[in-house]
């Protein structure tokens, strides 16, 4: 409102100014306060808010974990700690043939050799019978049939369609035994067309064949025993040989402890060693407390059996090794450990940006302003000194 | 007014440059030493794109799985993503079949196909899930990727992409850099020996270019700026039957068995542009070996190593027939005869 009177109009002009004056002081502390809320805590809170949550984890420990070990050049037995061991026994003439085996007693004959590995792994044996499901690619040669060694690798992928050996979640370790045709006998014959002598062959990882032919008087007496010591020997030499066992004497299974207990402990390490990569590339990516957790129980077991192993006692290295190595792969394999798909860092900023940059304008430009009045106050100050 | 709206704007630019991913290089992984060949084979074959005239791409991956399975994968070792059922669609003029050629003569839905990933299953997270190993506990075996250290994966993706993206069921999309991390985690976890990567979609090529993991093949039906272009109309169906690329890919591997000896570098040079229109791209550079020396059966089929036994080491056996166990229980009776109420024998005049 604007006085009219010239008296009136100073008077109302020094009033007009006192109000401005105080007017303006309060319009730059509402700016400031603006500043204050937007800047100051705002800010700072957004970022805590929309940060990606990570338990704190032993980065640097993980990162030291370098495996410094040589790789062996075959690949050797998958890296579990239980497996299954599958017995699968194949007859494609059921109606000819009776055989008189049952996977009892196979299992029951494996268990010795099987409580003897119980240290580095837990095994569950399963068997199933497989009716009319032939081998192929025989070949004649007079009176019996010869699989010739490098058709080999085509019989087992035909085979294990009908295996079913996956309904588990351990690896599988398949003892295939199979009975031909009684006019049909099968052998195996080598590269140099020599026929071998145990009539068996496996593939790593995978398991073994063996292949048993029912000799003429079962055959005419339709009744079949089948050697359960040549059996079970065959399977114990196949499983010891994927294994990579040189012998069942006490060295051998120290021997073996050992080995184990060293791979395992170089798995978690390069285990630790790649999750420990990856949170740090992937940036959004979640790490919740009860995977930290498992992290530095992992990181504290494999120090551990390390020490262990250095100073000769296997046994409770290999103990440690398999605990470090089980939280390990709990850690790693967590359902919550996928990256943030619909909100990586720069949509982030791109969804928050038109939000507060609108906000934040006119606050920074209205900084001007204050450092104006900041400046006019010290004048006025310096004046009335 | 102006340095203050310039040194605003830098500061954002700042926050910005930060976030961005930081692709560390890791080539030093391929000095560490990696195995010679490979124990088994698998192969990750998804379709993305729903509705009915997204037919093509239903058959196109269809047509695949037929020709890996023949090739000896087995089914444990397929996982099989598919968006949409063709088969059962109300459109479908020849319901329960699906087919890859006009001529109908071979119908790629038959009574043996597994789908492990139907329908709304088939999302960026739950593919990006199959390939980390990052499944929830309950998960069935069948729709576990549990490659290992000497899994050569095949993985084959159709659908609508993009320019560093691909479409999946019309509503979201998986970026090259998702991708390229996903086969990174992979790697990490030893989850691939190899891995042969096909896409056959418009600027497929895009999808493989973020990749910067090791033993990665890559082929793509088209570069970027490109479209893939589909091949024929089935009249009778009423839609695009197969994909041009797809369809002479399959061509070449009708004609491959499980024991040819077939080089990759020939696959890689099926459908050149007089038949294609669109050029393939091929990225082979992560490549450890020289695609010339590869089978196609590294990828495409199944071969497994075998070592003969030598000899039999004899093992004493415990007991020649084994005890076993059957549980009997007698049942306890628990009816006994009530005469009825009313005898009707006597009532009944």
């Amino acid at each position: 409102m604007c006085a009219t009177d010239q008296s009136g109009n100073r008077k109302s002009e020094s009033y007009i100014n006192n109000e401005d004056e105080k007017e303006a002081d309060y319009r730059i502390y509402s700016v400031l306060s603006y500043f204050f809320v937007l800047v100051i805590i705002g800010i700072p809170v957004w970022w805590y808010t929309t940060r990606v949550y990570r338990a704190d984890l032993p980065i640097e420990e993980m990162y030291k974990l370098q495996s410094n070990r040589r790789i062996n050049k075959d690949f050797g037995i998958l890296l579990s700690l239980e497996y299954d061991i599958l017995i699968s026994l194949v007859h494609p003439d059921p109606a000819g043939l009776d055989i008189d085996i049952k996977g009892e007693d196979i299992d029951v004959n494996l268990q010795p050799f099987l409580k003897l590995l119980s240290p580095i792994a837990n095994f569950v044996v399963k068997s199933q019978w497989l009716y009319l499901t032939e081998l192929g690619y025989q070949r004649k040669n007079d009176d019996h049939y010869v699989l010739r060694e490098r058709q080999l690798p085509h019989v087992i992928s035909p085979l294990e369609t009908k295996l079913w050996s996956h309904l588990s979640p351990r690896p599988t370790l398949n003892l295939v035994l199979y009975f031909p045709h009684c006019s049909k006998p099968l052998y195996i014959h080598n590269s140099k067309n020599e026929r071998v002598e145990s009539n068996a062959f496996l593939s790593p990882r995978w398991g073994g064949i063996y292949i048993l032919n029912p000799d003429k008087n079962s055959c005419e007496n339709k009744l079949f025993q089948p050697d359960l010591e040549r059996v079970v020997s065959t399977f114990v030499t196949q499983l010891q040989s994927l294994f990579k066992m040189n012998g069942i004497s006490k060295e051998d299974i120290r021997a073996l402890k050992i080995s184990k207990a060293e791979e395992i402990v170089a798995s978690t390490r390069r285990t630790l060693n790649s999750l420990a990569r990856l949170l740090s590339e992937i940036n959004s990516i979640v790490i919740s407390d009860e995977v930290g957790e498992k992290i530095s129980i992992a990181v504290e077991n494999v120090n551990q059996a390390e020490n262990f192993l250095k100073s000769g006692d296997v046994d409770n290295g290999l103990k440690h090794a398999k605990i470090s190595y089980y939280y390990s792969e709990e850690a790693f394999s967590d359902p919550s450990l996928l990256a943030l798909l619909y909100f990586p860092q720069d949509q982030k900023y791109a969804v928050y940006i038109p939000l507060f940059l609108p906000i934040m304008l006119p606050v920074f430009m209205s900084l001007k302003l204050v450092k104006r009045w900041y400046a006019s106050r010290k004048l006025k100050k310096q004046k009335e000194e | 007014m102006f340095l203050r709206g310039t040194v605003l704007f830098s500061f954002l630019l700042l926050l910005f440059t930060n976030s961005c991913h930081s692709q560390a290089q890791n080539f030093n992984n391929f000095s560490r030493k990696v195995r010679k060949g490979h124990t088994n084979n698998w192969a990750v074959l998804v379709d993305t794109s729903r509705f009915w005239f997204n037919y093509r791409h239903v058959a196109n991956v269809l047509s695949i799985y037929r020709s890996v399975k023949r090739l000896g994968i087995p089914d444990s070792q397929i996982i099989l993503m598919i968006a949409d059922d063709m088969a059962c669609n109300p459109r479908n003029p020849r319901p329960a079949t699906v087919f890859n050629n006009a001529n109908q003569h071979i119908n790629v839905y038959g009574d043996d196909v597994e789908v492990d990933y139907r329908g709304y299953e088939v999302t960026v997270e739950n593919f990006v899930r199959l390939l980390t190993g990052r499944l929830p506990p309950g998960t069935p075996r069948s729709k576990q990727l549990l490659t290992d250290e000497g899994s050569n994966v095949l993985v084959y993706l159709t659908g609508h992409g993009g320019d560093g993206f691909l479409k999946f069921q019309d509503s979201e999309e998986i970026t090259s850099q998702e991708m390229a991390d996903a086969l990174e985690q992979m790697w990490q976890k030893r989850r691939y020996h190899e891995t042969f990567f096909m896409i056959d979609t418009c600027q497929a090529a895009s999808m493989y270019e973020r990749f910067y993991s090791p033993n990665i093949l890559a082929v793509g039906s088209s570069l970027v700026g490109e479209d893939s272009l589909s091949h024929h109309v089935d009249p009778a169906i009423g839609v695009y039957i197969i994909d041009r690329y797809t369809y002479y890919a399959l061509e070449f591997l009708e004609n491959v068995t499980p024991q040819s000896n077939n080089t990759m570098a020939n696959f890689l040079k099926v459908c050149p542009p007089s038949v294609c229109i669109s050029t393939v791209g091929v990225r082979s550079d992560l490549f450890r070996r020289d695609p010339e020396h590869v089978h196609i059966t590294d990828f495409f089929g199944s071969v497994r190593p075998i070592n003969l036994l030598p000899r039999v080491t004899n093992q004493k056996i415990v007991t020649r027939k084994s005890e076993t166990t059957v549980p009997v229980t007698t049942k306890p009776n628990k009816y006994r005869y009530v005469p009825p109420l009313v005898n009707f024998d006597t009532i009944a005049q």
